[in-house]
């Protein structure tokens, strides 16, 4: 199933957010896309899962979702949005009951599985309180496979840890994708994460948020190492084509608060 | 100069003292800590303790008439008769069902019409208003309405109790669901929960703390009224015996009688307490 977008555009009352962006998810791949921020990313992201409507243009599924997706357009949250009265089981379950009626033995068994992929089995019975940021994102990673989503929209997801959580969970996700691959869209200003994870890189301008460019990386993610040159030549050339956009928008919201 | 005083002096110099004077070693002063409540368990007990030994010593040494505060081991013993001839359940049962039903009401409903509120947008539209023109009537002064009524018996205090639970536990039960995460709720509706699925299990145990906060003053609350209730017009009760002890000046039974219901109180402040450390264990 591919997702995509066609001349979506929109505004917050006065404010326009978004003009004009048209864009396609290809099947198997992970698009990134790095903005500014308040360029409209994570906007467009609740879009592409219809959390959001957007206020012109169309937000299209093409194609069936593969059969056995249980929630074909699932989110993980840069605040986890973990349920703090549910156990960690307890809260990949939530997710697996809300879809359709499926038996109870067939979640356990689905909760186990999927528990297992991200290392989580031994906490499976901890309270969020209990656990760590990054280890909270890993359940909300495995949350979200465990209801086999066609497409997996990813706002922000490492932006709430620590540098070094970060590179962890970096390897999860490269790990997790290479065994299986799934269809992605990963919001982030992290220009790092983006030359790690995308097959695709789109970058957005400072609001309205437009498409400015979109950049191939060509090598296989599992490949992609920590100081890579040919990656940091590529996160070098992102910078420049943001550094300004980056710097306007900075001013933009001093000059706002004013 | 030798290579050597040279060296000593850079050494002393990027030490930061004089190359000459003793270098002076003191701890860096603490300028940190307070501004933090800290669990202290036995204070209250000692407070309360003073207080009554205080007391007790002033009305048997004279400095403290007998006519402002009654001899604490006097009220005690009074208690001990009322418990002996039975008159401490002749009243206190009569109390204890009034508030029971009467708060029992008033909460249920008030959660309940707290958390319409919370989620339609259109019952807050209509009752919002409403709730903040009756939170302020105070109840006693409807208690004639409602004995005509509900009537004169357990009725009208049934009714006085339950409204006067109703208002603040509407007003607490609205914000605590208006406070849910609403990222909680996104996150429910991204993985395609029905609307009664995310109210089940989003909204409601995300309410929860703030309700049971708000059960706290309700509760109170509910006493007051009760006592008010039944010294308008009760023959057995709390209130009706702190009424008839007052009437007759008979300072030990009265204190007695405040003594129940400040117990009452810490009761029900320590059952809601309990409540919260089983229910809200999650909380960080």
């Amino acid at each position: 199933m591919r997702l995509s977008l066609d001349g979506v555009s929109h505004a917050y009352g006065p404010t326009e957010v978004l003009r004009d962006i048209s864009l396609t998810v290809p099947d198997g791949e992970i698009v990134c896309l790095i903005g500014p921020s308040g360029c409209g990313k994570s906007t467009l992201l609740r879009f592409l899962g219809g959390l959001e409507r957007p206020s012109a243009g169309r937000v299209l599924q093409i194609g069936a979702p593969p059969p056995g997706s249980l929630n074909p357009l699932t989110y993980v949250f840069q605040d986890f949005a973990l349920l703090p009265w549910r156990t960690v089981a307890g809260n990949v379950r939530l997710a697996l009951r809300g879809s359709t009626k499926i038996a109870r033995a067939e979640i356990d068994r689905l909760v186990d599985d999927v528990l297992a992929r991200t290392r989580l089995s031994d906490f499976r019975r901890a309270l969020p309180k209990q656990i760590s940021g990054g280890m909270k994102q890993r359940v909300a990673i495995a949350r979200a496979l465990a209801v086999k989503p066609a497409v997996m929209l990813l706002d922000e997801p490492l932006s709430a840890l620590d540098a070094q959580t970060r590179e962890l969970l970096l390897d999860d996700l490269v790990q997790l994708w290479t065994r299986t691959p799934f269809t992605g869209v990963y919001v982030t200003h992290n220009l790092a994460e983006a030359v790690r994870v995308g097959h695709r890189v789109v970058v957005l301008s400072r609001r309205p948020g437009q498409v400015r460019e979109v950049v191939a990386i060509d090598r296989p993610l599992a490949e992609r190492g920590l100081a890579d040159p040919d990656l940091e030549r590529i996160q070098a050339r992102l910078w420049d084509l943001m550094r300004e956009e980056a710097m306007a928008a900075d001013q933009e919201l001093a000059d706002a608060r004013s | 100069m030798t290579d050597s005083a040279i060296d000593r002096e850079t050494q002393a110099a990027s030490a930061g003292r004089p190359a000459n004077g003793q270098a002076t070693v003191r701890d860096v002063p603490y300028r940190g800590g307070g501004f933090r409540p800290v669990r202290v368990r036995w204070v209250a007990p000692v407070v309360f303790a003073l207080l009554i030994a205080f007391l007790e010593y002033g009305t048997r040494a004279g400095f403290i008439s007998p006519l402002t505060i009654p001899r604490p081991s006097a009220v005690l013993a009074t208690f001990a008769e009322l418990w002996r001839t039975g008159m401490l359940w002749t009243h206190l049962l009569p109390s204890l069902q009034r508030l029971a039903v009467g708060a029992a009401m008033g909460a249920s409903a008030g959660i309940a019409v707290g958390v319409a509120i919370g989620l339609f947008s259109y019952v807050r539209a209509a009752l919002v208003p409403l709730v903040a023109a009756l939170f302020p009537i105070p109840k006693i002064a409807l208690l004639p309405l409602f004995v005509i009524w509900f009537g004169v018996d357990e009725g009208s205090k049934y009714a006085l109790i339950a409204f006067g639970t109703f208002t603040p536990t509407v007003v607490s039960t609205y914000g605590a669901v208006d406070n849910v995460d609403r990222t909680l709720i996104r996150m429910g509706q991204s993985f395609g929960l029905a609307w009664l699925s995310i109210v089940r299990k989003i909204v409601l145990p995300g309410a929860l703390p703030g309700i049971l906060s708000g059960l706290r003053i309700s509760l109170a609350i509910a006493i007051i009224l009760l006592v008010a209730a039944e010294m308008l017009g009760a023959e057995h009760g709390v209130g009706a015996m702190i009424l008839q002890a007052g009437s007759l000046y008979d300072l030990e039974r009265l204190f007695a009688g405040v003594a129940i219901l400040s117990a009452l109180g810490v009761l029900l402040s320590f059952t809601i307490g309990q409540a919260e450390r089983r229910l809200l264990a999650w909380r960080a």
